[in-house]
């Protein structure tokens, strides 16, 4: 499928999907949403320059290796359970003061942000690599 | 120093060896001859301790596992000790002779390592005293000598002989752990000591796992029916079978029997088989050996028959014949080991081991001569050798005991006749009359080489002269605990003119003449005929194992994704509907509150149905696909009301990767009709249906049962407070259950992997067929 109208559509949609995506990642903790479904959002951003037939390594931040996102995803992963090792243990949570910022209120900085946004990179890396290798397999 | 000290230091040595030989020949042989002398002054202290009748035998033991049961503990009992002295001191002439006869050459850096390996394989196999612990020592004795049987890899029968005596010993092995485990939760203890205990104090074992252990000694003692692996295993180096042969690997069922003995001995039927068992193994070994010409075969198949002999001493279980067997045991450990080595040296002198091709060595090689024919002598059991002592004691025990044992007495003449003309066709043959090898053909010998033959030759007279002082109280006290009960006894080397001595010098004297009247024409194609039977039994064993397995691969693992999930399906049902069955088919029942569920949710139901319909009629992948994401989608619809709104939205991303994902490959696969047969269908029907329908059932049950209480109301009341987070699903994920988390994004990376492999290599072995093959 090759489709000047979805190619357009892709570069206007992908952006605000995104941004969407940073959003449901980051209020997670409080309501829906969660790197998960962030990762998986953010990964259909991606899909809409497949579908439409565009070459997804010339659209910048869009052309990023699977194999550079998963690696990070798991590292960032387990960089957030070492600072509970010099606390209350493994894996616990540790959080920096919170603090006021417009827009987004009061703010709590902490390591299960850091993991969550490791879970949010491996989901999009295992879905871009899934997408590569049948995109191989079609060629 | 502790009994296992010297089991971790052969060990330490083991690992390090192919370095270090590679490095330093002479420090490794320094190290290693010091290591072993070491280990044999001790264990002979301990053995002299034990035996001098004051101390009791010392146990050890150390936690090495979280579980009482199966401890690191050891017992130097004297007939533990007695083997280890064994093993040590023909380990240490092995070892010097093994570095002599390897050279410098470059297979001997990875000689070492099994061999020593093996040595405290052994050595904890005869000092264990946890029976499990026991078990373990004696599969890597199993894996070890497999390396080492094996080792000329390159040769195809080698390996074959490898495998056969690995599997063999080791299916052996595995009957004796089932017996172990068994004895052990009849009397609640795993330890050899408190076993013997027990029987002390009058329990009787039940019958089966005296069976099993016994399988286990027999098949390791090459006994009959199980014999055949042994004269196979000749294809290993020369010093391997001089080791394996006298002093460890077949002597291993031997100890364990012994160390049973007082077991053994409630039941006469096992006693009976020992002695019938015995006798035909040890007639047989003579037979074949008469027939064969190359050295090492002829000294393979009499240690066949000595192993016959020990087994129906030990079978018949009198103190006279334990002590007999004892004594035989070791005298044959003495000259056997020897022997071999003579055997190694002539053949590495001559470049041949065919009886019929040596003679007149003895003046290119005068000390292996002497020493090789004072071993024949012991062998023969000629006065004054440890072997004539062994023998000597034979003959007594016949003429002293019961009427089976007199009977028994022209059986034990026949064997140690043939011993005797074997002995000397090893020994003295090749030494003796004309030269037949051409002058300055006979290569010269390493010293390292002649230590072994001269110094167990020294030792078997040394024995044998002194005998009645070093000899009795050692003896005295194996023999007592084989037995179960003390028993005193005197070995005397001179006991007058009786029976027993005329017996003897009528075995020389017939032996001699045998030896000259009746030289060996060659016929090793009889000993093949006659272990063919055997051989092709365990052919047939062999080829059904793998054809079997084989056969249950391609049914289980074919490649076929249709076929896993059916065989995943089958056994799921068939175990949770066992389940179900066994505890009695539990009502269920259905959850109250139908009545409560809004009228959107029931309209649903239809409209599953339909779509699940159209799922599995279609014959259009796409359709089927849709469809299918339609039903995901009203599941998702489900959980958003059911106040689940994450799942609902983690559903709904997933089912739409689905459908874009499976979209790129759907054009290259066949229509869906077109893959199974009417009658696949119907089980797949059945598999599907009594699935969904368990699914089901299993979904009510978990939701009516509720064994602890609820956890979900305190993750709720702990998720802001602790973890500053209002949503729980999310909290859990990424805090409270982060670990799990971990594990999944893992198990993703993982999975992601998985499939990127597989696509390339189904892609590269596409293009390696030939075109008119692929689809």
């Amino acid at each position: 499928m090759n489709s000047q109208l979805l190619q357009i559509a892709a570069r206007f949609l992908s952006w605000p999907l995104v941004i969407v995506s940073l959003w449901l990642l980051y209020r997670g903790h409080n309501l829906p949403g969660g790197g998960f479904i962030g990762g998986l959002l953010a990964a259909s951003a991606f899909m809409l320059f497949d579908l439409s037939g565009a070459d997804r390594s010339k659209a910048g931040v869009f052309s990023v290796s699977p194999f550079v996102l998963m690696p990070l995803g798991l590292g960032l992963a387990v960089l957030s359970a070492l600072p509970g090792l010099f606390g209350a243990g493994f894996m616990t949570g540790a959080w920096l003061p919170g603090f006021e910022l417009p827009l987004l209120g009061k703010v709590h900085l902490g390591t299960p942000l850091v993991f969550d946004v490791g879970v949010y990179f491996t989901v999009i890396g295992f879905i871009l690599l899934l997408a590569d290798t049948l995109n191989e397999k079609e060629s | 120093m502790s009994l296992d000290l010297p089991i971790l230091l052969t060990l330490l040595l083991a690992v390090a060896s192919p370095w270090w030989f590679a490095a330093s020949r002479t420090t490794f042989l320094i190290v290693g001859g010091l290591l072993h002398g070491g280990h044999l002054l001790y264990y002979l202290g301990q053995l002299a301790a034990v035996s001098g009748g004051g101390d009791a035998p010392v146990r050890q033991s150390s936690e090495w596992f979280p579980t009482d049961l199966i401890a690191w503990s050891f017992s130097g009992t004297p007939w533990s000790l007695l083997f280890a002295v064994m093993i040590t001191g023909i380990g240490l002439l092995i070892f010097l002779y093994a570095v002599g006869y390897f050279g410098s050459s470059a297979k001997a850096s990875r000689f070492f390592a099994p061999l020593l390996a093996f040595e405290a394989a052994m050595l904890g196999l005869v000092l264990a005293d946890d029976s499990v612990l026991l078990f373990l020592f004696w599969e890597l004795t199993s894996i070890t000598s497999f390396f080492l049987i094996g080792f000329n890899h390159e040769d195809g029968k080698a390996r074959w002989n490898a495998l056969q005596a690995l599997l063999i010993t080791g299916l052996g092995g595995v009957a004796m752990l089932a017996g172990f485990l068994m004895l052990g939760s009849e009397w609640g203890t795993l330890s050899l000591t408190d076993w013997r205990a027990e029987i002390a104090a009058g329990s009787l074992p039940s019958m089966a796992p005296l069976i099993l252990i016994l399988l286990g000694a027999m098949t390791k003692s090459a006994v009959f029916p199980f014999f055949f692996w042994l004269p196979n295993a000749m294809s290993a180096p020369t010093p391997v079978s001089g080791f394996l042969h006298s002093a460890t690997m077949v002597k291993a069922g031997i100890y364990l029997i012994g160390a049973l003995h007082p077991l053994f001995a409630t039941s006469p039927a096992i006693l009976g088989t020992l002695v019938v068992t015995g006798s035909i193994t040890a007639l047989t070994g003579l037979i074949l050996g008469w027939v064969q010409t190359d050295l090492k075969k002829i000294l393979a198949y009499t240690t066949l028959s000595i192993l016959g002999m020990l087994a129906l001493l030990l079978g018949l279980g009198t103190p006279e014949a334990l002590k007999a067997a004892v004594l035989v045991m070791l005298g044959h450990a003495c000259y056997k080991a020897g022997l071999f080595m003579a055997a190694g040296a002539i053949d590495k002198a001559a470049g041949t081991r065919d009886v019929r091709e040596l003679g007149g060595l003895r003046a290119v090689l005068p000390v292996l001569a002497v020493s090789s024919f004072v071993l024949a002598l012991s062998k023969a059991g000629f006065p004054p050798s440890l072997g004539f002592v062994g023998k000597e004691y034979v003959y007594k025990f016949g003429f002293g005991g019961p009427v089976l044992a007199q009977a028994l007495l022209v059986f034990l003449f026949i064997i140690n006749l043939g011993l005797m003309a074997l002995a000397l066709r090893v020994a003295f043959t090749p030494f003796r009359g004309e030269a037949k090898m051409v002058p300055g053909s006979v290569k010269k010998l390493n010293g390292l080489m002649m230590a072994g033959p001269v110094a167990l030759a020294v030792a078997g007279l040394v024995l044998g002269v002194l005998s009645p002082q070093l000899l009795t109280p050692v003896v005295g006290a194996a023999v007592s605990q084989i037995h179960g009960a003390p028993v005193d006894l005197v070995i005397k080397l001179w006991h007058g003119v009786n029976p027993a001595f005329l017996l003897s010098l009528a075995t020389l004297a017939s032996g001699w003449f045998l030896y000259q009247k009746w030289p060996s024409h060659g016929n090793p194609n009889l000993a093949a005929r006659a272990l063919g039977g055997f051989e092709s039994f365990y052919k047939l064993c062999f080829d059904g194992l793998m054809k079997g397995s084989s056969m249950l691969t391609s049914h289980l693992q074919n490649g076929d994704l249709r076929s896993y999930l059916r065989w995943f399906f089958a056994a799921v049902l068939l175990l949770v509907g066992a389940k179900w069955w066994m505890s009695g088919f539990p009502a269920i029942s259905l959850p109250g509150g139908a009545d409560e569920v809004p009228w959107i949710e029931w309209a649903l139901v239809p409209a599953l149905a339909v779509f699940l319909w159209v799922t599995v009629t279609t014959s259009s992948r796409i359709f089927a696909l849709l469809s299918l994401a339609v039903v995901g989608l009203a599941i998702a619809f489900v959980f958003a009301r059911l106040g689940a709104p994450d799942v609902a939205l983690t559903l709904l991303l997933v089912e739409t990767f689905t459908v874009i994902l499976f979209m790129r490959i759907v054009g290259g696969l066949p229509q869906l009709r077109n893959i199974a047969p009417p009658r696949e269908r119907l089980l797949d029907i059945l598999l599907a249906g009594g699935m969904g329908l368990m699914m089901t059932l299993l979904a009510l049950k978990v939701a009516a049962v509720q064994t602890h209480p609820s956890i979900s109301n305190t993750l709720a009341d702990w998720s802001y407070p602790l973890a500053k987070g209002k949503n729980v699903v999310n909290v859990i994920l990424v805090d409270f259950r982060a670990l799990d988390t971990l594990g999944e994004i893992v198990v993703v990376t993982i999975a992601a992997v998985g499939v990127r492999l597989l696509w390339k290599n189904s892609r590269a072995s596409e293009k390696s067929q030939p075109p008119s093959q692929t689809p």
